[in-house]
């Protein structure tokens, strides 16, 4: 005969745990391990890094971390761009370009009329100086590690049409003459060719030179995600901090069963909790209850302007993480309905602009770029300048 | 959080013990009037069928809200008690409907590990702990089959006409009324066996447990 307390204790216990919370404390990177980015940081580097302080996020993200290359870093463009009026605006562009599927030379040409092949490196007149905030970027490298096959890579991704040369992210900054930082995820397959090996992750690319740069590695779900953030500077003191975030699709089954689906939302949690440790400049203690609904945004009106944007992976637009985006990024462009993923509203760009109000969203500017240019997601433009 | 699918293996072990005809208890499952036994695994499989079946159908609607874990517990632990009440119900007044509710749970179980072990194998991510999660989803509807079933065509069919009528209406919309009406329909089920076992069961309401001081 089972007691009868028992039998009901576990019965309790199977609907309370599967009601039970996580969390997702984020704070200034690690000072060791074997990620060869994390430590660089540690000890100084160009880059500061924040990740998640849950021990299960930390050990996973370091596993996949030391499967990558080191970021690449380029930080002031080659090309020589006319200085920014006052009177200009900067143009931010999210976009997945699926592992270099996208043209983005060709996008340059069409959208922003920039010229990037190496003979004629020009900005044509009339047009703004411009940031991509860029996901799913490649790049190939002999110094990307050899990792036994016991780790568990996620497969290669090869577009059906890549550009002509199939150029990766270090080659396409260095022929089109922008600044970049590239900071790895994950690895893009196994596989070595030749001797080189892939990695993919964010990147920025700009044709204004880009400081204060840094790594903020997610909570971990499916797979390593790291948003790249840096500060682009215009005249009269004008600063726009940009941030190229990339969130899971989708956890294991496991996961999304005992965390209650909230795979995104925590990850979006991470993103908002690192940003306002940066705003405070400073480390601060504590984790953020995710979900609860008081995730704690930061100083709103802090020193710099945000823009984070990039392929949040979410199936509706009234996702509980783009609600909790929006909350923290009060001054965002309008969402306008148009999916960029197939049905999907996957790509969003969220703003929140400075306590001095010196930078603002130029209304009505964002829209969704109709053509695809190779990649599966549509990509989303808007403009940003100084207030009136 | 990491031992909640040893827990609910826990629970599901010890529903199909105490209820699988043969197996230890006090459940008999070819008899028509139900046990203390009985009334314990009926609330053990209908705590542990309810709570899944709430947690599925919460995954999709309760991500539209800032307070996304607020309402996955409330959707779980309002099934699960639904669950658990009818379940009690069940075995306290027909532990041979009981007996089937079981038998269905544990070969939903199976054939959703089945399930879950193909998975494995193709998604790179997924592990033993997600073959246990596909087949705690097969139990929670293998034992209330009918009932999910039919939720699931009612849920289907009417977010298919919203998904036709209504243009904010999209895929995910349409999954996620087809999962609540897997949800409503088992849960619908569980109480409809508790209001048939009380029928079975004649006059009065009795539930046989006796307790010792």
């Amino acid at each position: 005969m089972i007691p009868t307390a028992r039998v009901c204790g576990v019965g309790f216990s199977a609907l309370l745990s599967a009601a039970c919370a996580t969390s997702a404390g984020m704070r200034l990177g690690p000072e060791d391990g074997g990620c060869p980015d994390r430590a660089a940081a540690a000890s100084g580097g160009a880059v500061t890094w924040y990740g998640p302080a849950g021990p299960g996020d930390e050990q996973s993200n370091e596993r996949w971390c030391e499967t990558v290359g080191s970021n690449v870093l380029e930080a002031l463009p080659r090309a020589s761009f006319p200085s920014l009026g006052p009177s200009d605006s900067v143009a931010v562009v999210a976009w997945n370009i699926l592992i270099g599927g996208g043209d983005v030379p060709l996008f340059l040409e069409e959208v922003l009329g920039y010229d990037c092949h190496p003979t004629s490196l020009e900005l044509e007149a009339g047009f703004s100086h411009f940031v991509l905030l860029i996901q799913e970027a490649h790049r190939r490298s002999e110094a990307i590690p050899d990792v036994p096959e016991l780790f568990k890579f996620p497969p290669r991704i090869e577009p059906e049409s890549a550009p002509t040369g199939w150029p990766d992210i270090v080659e396409l900054a260095r022929d089109c003459g922008l600044a970049l930082f590239y900071v790895p995820s994950a690895r893009n397959g196994p596989q070595t060719m030749g001797a080189e090996r892939e990695d993919k992750g964010n990147a920025i690319l700009s044709t204004l030179p880009l400081m204060d740069l840094l790594a903020i590695e997610l909570p971990f779900e499916a797979g390593r995600k790291v948003a790249v953030g840096a500060t682009v500077a215009g005249p009269n003191g004008m600063q726009l901090r940009v941030v190229s975030v990339h969130l899971d699709v989708a956890s294991t089954l496991y996961r999304t069963l005992t965390t209650a689906n909230t795979t995104r939302l925590r990850q979006a949690a991470g993103l908002i909790e690192a940003l306002a440790l940066i705003e405070t400049g400073g480390v601060t203690s504590g984790i953020v209850s995710v979900g609860s609904g008081d995730t704690a945004c930061g100083d709103l009106l802090g020193p710099i302007a945000t823009v984070a944007a990039g392929d949040f992976n979410t199936w509706s637009a009234g996702e509980s993480a783009v609600d909790q985006m929006r909350l923290c990024f009060p001054d965002s462009p309008p969402w306008d309905g148009k999916p960029t993923y197939g049905s999907f509203p996957t790509d969003f760009i969220f703003f929140r602009r400075a306590g001095d109000g010196r930078v603002s969203y130029l209304d009505g500017s964002q829209r969704r770029i109709e053509k695809r240019y190779g990649s599966d997601h549509q990509a989303r433009i808007a403009w940003f300048g100084r207030s009136e | 959080m990491r031992s909640f699918a040893h827990r609910l293996l826990a629970v599901c072990c010890i529903s199909l013990r105490t209820l699988i005809p043969g197996g230890a208890g006090e459940a008999h499952a070819q008899e028509t009037s139900g046990s203390a036994g009985a009334a314990i695994g009926g609330a053990a499989l209908g705590a542990a069928s309810g709570a899944m079946l709430g947690v599925t159908a919460s995954l999709i609607p309760c991500s539209k809200t800032l307070s996304q874990l607020a309402c996955a517990r409330a959707s779980t632990l309002s099934a699960g008690v639904i669950g658990l009440g009818s379940g009690t119900l069940v075995g306290a007044w027909d532990s041979s409907r009981l007996g089937s509710s079981a038998k269905g749970a544990a070969i939903g179980f199976g054939a959703g590990a089945a399930v879950g072990f193909v998975l494995k194998e193709v998604v790179r991510q997924y592990g033993w702990l997600d073959v246990l999660s596909t087949g705690a989803i097969g139990m929670s509807i293998g034992a209330q089959p009918e009932g999910a079933v039919l939720g699931l065509g009612a849920g289907v069919f009417v977010g298919s006409i919203l998904w036709l009528t209504v243009p904010s209406f999209g895929l995910p919309d349409l999954a996620a009324v087809g999962l609540i009406g897997v949800a409503a329909g088992g849960l619908a089920a569980w109480v409809f066996d508790a209001v048939e076992a009380n029928a079975n069961e004649g006059d009065g309401v009795t539930i046989p447990f006796s307790f010792r001081i």
